[in-house]
């Protein structure tokens, strides 16, 4: 084997790994894609299903405190889950804001069977609930688009493959700088 | 200024509070204020509010409990630093500040 044909053969090597790494790189990001979509529409569906329970608690006839606490708690369970987002940077940070206003339209009123008062469905609660559901959903919609529009150009790929191997070489030459030095102080070596 | 205490919503109170006066019923915002926060804040302490354990909070018991504060003569700039809020629901924390300073401006 000459030089040129072991040199070649390292190349065509380095290129097949390379591109596999990039292809999994891409399709992990795809994956990922998905499972950030699935989760924000899952998010989606709590949020609705606490509109529904907070519309039908407020208009029902009489006081349930059952109903009452799995109002209270949904929505604490919902807050904690977009406190993690928030904290990740996948939602927006104005998603304080509007939890609160949907915490207070659905809890600041009736929450004990004294002050319990049935509303309408047209009633101006109602529509606090709705309104403040609708603002907390148009931003995880906001974020849903932003996870399926995103893609992740070859180049970052590429960037991050270099990022880690650097890193890895790094971590190597360390190693390797530690034992020489150890060898260079051991007096049985010198 | 004296030692810090934490307040466990969950362990030293009730896992499901609810309503925002005495009349309403048992653990109420009202409650927790006179039996948890008065007494301390009374002592001059700075309390650690620990919210986490319980099971959801409503707004009538937030605002009873810390807003109801000020209507007690505490004023904001003192709770705000006394009062520390603990929780895994950030919202929580900025609602509960909020109704603080609201009380105030209204007080």
């Amino acid at each position: 084997m000459t030089t040129a044909q072991f040199f070649w053969g390292i190349v065509t090597w380095l290129t097949v790994i390379v591109g596999w790494m990039v292809v999994a790189d891409q399709q992990n990001y795809r994956e990922l894609r998905k499972d950030r979509a699935a989760r924000l529409n899952d998010i989606r569906a709590a949020l609705l299903k606490i509109e529904e329970d907070a519309v039908s608690f407020h208009t029902a006839p009489e006081f349930s405190m059952a109903s009452a606490f799995a109002l209270r708690r949904g929505i604490g369970t919902l807050s904690r889950e977009l406190t993690m987002l928030g904290d990740c940077k996948f939602i927006e940070s104005s998603w304080s804001g509007l939890m609160i206003a949907l915490r207070q339209s659905c809890t600041q009123t009736s929450q004990d069977e004294r002050s319990f008062k049935q509303v309408d469905h047209f009633s101006a609660r109602v529509g606090d609930i709705m309104v403040a559901r609708e603002d907390l959903d148009d931003l995880l919609v906001a974020a849903l688009t932003q996870a399926l529009l995103g893609h992740k150009p070859i180049q970052s790929s590429l960037g991050d493959l270099w990022t880690a191997l650097r890193a890895r070489l790094a971590a190597v030459g360390t190693v390797i700088r530690e034992r020489c030095s150890r060898l260079d102080n051991d007096p049985d070596v010198q | 200024m004296s030692a810090e205490v934490v307040i466990t919503i969950a362990r030293d109170f009730t896992r499901f509070p609810a309503g925002r006066y005495l009349s309403d019923g048992p653990y109420s915002g009202e409650q927790f204020r006179k039996e948890l926060l008065e007494p301390h804040l009374a002592k001059d302490e700075s309390i650690v509010v620990d919210f986490d354990g319980a099971l959801g909070y409503g707004s009538s018991f937030l605002e009873e409990a810390f807003g109801g504060l000020i209507r007690m003569g505490y004023r904001a700039a003192d709770l705000l630093r006394r009062l520390k809020l603990k929780s895994k629901d950030e919202s929580l924390k900025h609602e509960i500040i909020g109704y603080i300073e609201r009380a105030s401006k209204t007080a």
